[in-house]
């Protein structure tokens, strides 16, 4: 009875030994793969890369449409026609992203991937840009608008733009009841609608003219 | 030859199943029973280790340290479980190779995650029916209205169930809605608030949720609840105000409760001091406090007995069970496992490509972690007690195959996270 004691004893001690054991080598494997990934991060690598496409998609709209996806899944309608009508655009845009996917691979500047010529006109509410400072866009680029699209400097914005003039959270552009809303968010240079500045929000309609520090939108409905 | 992660897994699950072979040896030498029996022990283990080989199958790209860390867990559980009642044990292995065996299935079934965001309202819907089914026909076990029957056919805890559908619900819609959330505020008493008709239905939908919990008793699930909607307003959102607006509710509510329903007001006076009703009210907390007490440093080991006046040792109150064997280092073990499984489910939201897809990770990593803590605050009379699983080790046969839900859609999730995907998948919208 007193062996069964101390075997039930001793094993209690070498139970909770490998206890141990087994959540060190875990915590260490985790702890060890964060850090490799970290590391390749700084090398330029996913994270770096995720916020640099993030931005790039924001503005192209090419790349805002999901070709990678089946087509089963519910995407919103707008992108639909958008590829119907600009074919061109549509059947580049792909093989451009999948020679850049390898790891580390320098992402082609947005502007080579438009075809200069012949931007793409989507039947969805988009913005037309008019005039800006931001080396990515040019005139005549469309950005389409989902149901709330948020445009400023920094990189939490759907739509960001390197303007000086622009506060980094500028201006939402959202639909409300049926209807397409332009909100301030507070911005220090202003936002302008047809020219006149925009207190708190204003209803946009076909054609108005947005603009904030040295970019011009015009707003359209499809 | 097998890839480098895909081996670093299988040895942690061959290191998780040594450590319960050895651990189980120990109980049948304890207790008497004969030595093959570890094989029971190893077979929880084994569903682990077979669903992961199942996975690799469909998809080989995945998380590789969630499925050693809950075999582990739920390993340790068994052991405990099976002291304490044999034939709650031999169900639980059935539930473990039935919720290891959804889990393959569910990983099989969901192609894209994404796919799950079209069942939203759906799944909405299907979590309120569920909850009020059970408030009109729920059985009533001990004092709550938890079961839900189909008399002879099945009989599950409906909260189980809801805690997944809750979180796709609302991961779908406020991922639909993270921008109106987030920008097209107003200013209310000096809070930016969202303006009401993007917030509404969600917080009918909440309030709906608790009231009924609070109907039903179930305040552990109604805390989880309550928790898991402040984490998803301030996930999507990033706003502050949003979760010091709810603390002030929670604390507001909390008060009410108190003073509303008599046993909410119970709850928190035999937390506050059990010995005022020690043979009855308190007698659940004090054992746990005797239990812990007991195991000191070390613990007791195996077979000392410990848990047969405890209420609830096999489901709530496992961890007293446990701590009363293991003693402080054992418990501090397995709170340092749900730890870095919580780590892990929030870093597989973290990196997720998809708002949809991290914000349904983040929900399900917010409820196992909140989960755990309520339970593992209540039996260490951190906070008051409330009956709720601990994930993975208490017996339960709903409890188990919805973790097991949980965390195949984790692991789902997690596949999306390879740096083989094109570029122009990240961050849609």
């Amino acid at each position: 009875m007193l062996g069964l004691t101390l075997v039930v004893t001793i094993g209690k001690y070498l139970l909770l030994a490998g206890l141990y054991a087994f959540v060190f080598v875990v915590f260490r494997g985790m702890m060890g793969q964060i850090a490799a990934e970290s590391a390749r991060a700084t090398e330029g690598g996913r994270r770096g890369r995720r916020r640099e496409v993030a931005s790039r998609r924001a503005i192209m709209p090419q790349v805002t449409t999901r070709p990678a996806r089946p087509p089963r899944a519910a995407s919103p309608p707008a992108p639909e026609p958008a590829l119907e009508r600009a074919p061109q655009a549509a059947q580049q845009a792909p093989p451009a992203r999948e020679a850049s996917a390898p790891e580390a691979a320098p992402e082609p500047v947005a502007p080579a991937e438009t075809p200069p010529a012949a931007p793409p006109a989507p039947a969805a509410p988009h913005l037309r840009v008019l005039e800006s400072d931001d080396e990515r866009l040019s005139a005549g680029d469309t950005l389409p608008l989902s149901a709330a699209v948020t445009i400023g400097r920094s990189d939490e914005n759907s739509v960001r733009l390197s303007d000086r003039f622009v506060s980094s959270r500028h201006a939402l552009i959202c639909l409300r009841d049926g209807r397409r809303l332009l909100v301030d968010r507070g911005s220090t240079n202003g936002t302008f609608l047809n020219g006149e500045r925009v207190e708190e929000e204003v209803e946009l309609h076909d054609g108005d003219r947005i603009a904030m520090g040295n970019t011009v939108f015009e707003y359209h409905v499809g | 030859m097998i890839p480098r992660s895909q081996r670093t897994e299988l040895a942690l699950l061959l290191f998780a199943a040594a450590l319960v072979g050895f651990g189980a040896a120990l109980v049948c030498l304890g207790m008497g029973f004969p030595v093959w029996r570890v094989t029971r022990a190893l077979a929880v283990v084994g569903a682990f280790i077979a669903g992961a080989m199942m996975l690799d199958l469909a998809d080989p790209r995945r998380d590789r340290w969630l499925l050693p860390i809950m075999a582990a867990i739920s390993g340790v559980g068994f052991l405990l479980l099976w002291q304490l009642d044999g034939g709650s044990a031999s169900r639980q292995i059935v539930w473990m190779i039935t919720g290891a065996g959804i889990m393959v299935a569910v990983y099989y079934l969901i192609e894209d995650v994404r796919d799950l965001a079209r069942l939203k309202y759906t799944s909405g819907v299907l979590a309120l029916v569920l909850v009020g089914l059970t408030l009109a026909f729920g059985v009533e076990k001990g004092g709550a209205r938890l079961w839900l029957a189909i008399p002879g056919v099945i009989m599950f805890q409906p909260t189980e169930p809801v805690k997944v559908l809750m979180c796709i619900f609302l991961a779908g819609y406020v991922a639909d809605r993270r921008e109106l959330l987030r920008e097209d505020t107003h200013r209310v008493a000096g809070f930016q608030m969202p303006r009401a008709r993007h917030i509404a239905p969600l917080l009918l939908m909440v309030i709906f949720a608790l009231t009924i919990f609070v109907g039903q008793r179930d305040l552990g699930a109604a805390v989880l609840f309550f928790g898991l909607f402040v984490a998803m307003a301030y996930l999507a959102t990033g706003r502050k105000s949003y979760s010091i607006l709810a603390l002030v509710l929670f604390a507001g509510g909390a008060v009410g409760a108190y003073h509303a329903f008599p046993h909410v007001a119970a709850r928190v006076d035999m937390w506050l001091n059990p010995w005022a009703d020690p043979e009855n009210r308190g007698y659940q907390i004090l054992q746990s406090m005797f239990a812990l007490a007991e195991g000191g440093l070390v613990g007791t080991g195996f077979a000392t007995g410990g848990g047969d006046t405890i209420p609830a040792a096999t489901t709530d109150l496992i961890f007293a069970v446990g701590a009363q064997q293991f003693g402080l280092l054992g418990a501090v073990a397995i709170v340092v496992l749900y730890a870095l499984a919580a780590h892990r489910s929030f870093s597989i939201a973290w990196r997720a490509t998809d708002n949809f897809g991290a914000l349904l990770a983040a929900a399900l990593a917010v409820v196992f972690s909140l989960q755990t803590l309520v339970i593992l605050g209540g039996v260490t009379r951190l906070i008051p007690l409330t009956g709720i699983t601990l994930p993975f080790m208490s017996y339960g046969g709903t409890s188990v195959i919805v973790n097991f839900i949980a965390l195949a859609l984790l692991l789902a999730i997690s596949r999306d996270c390879t740096p083989h995907r094109p570029p122009g998948e990240v961050l849609p919208r």
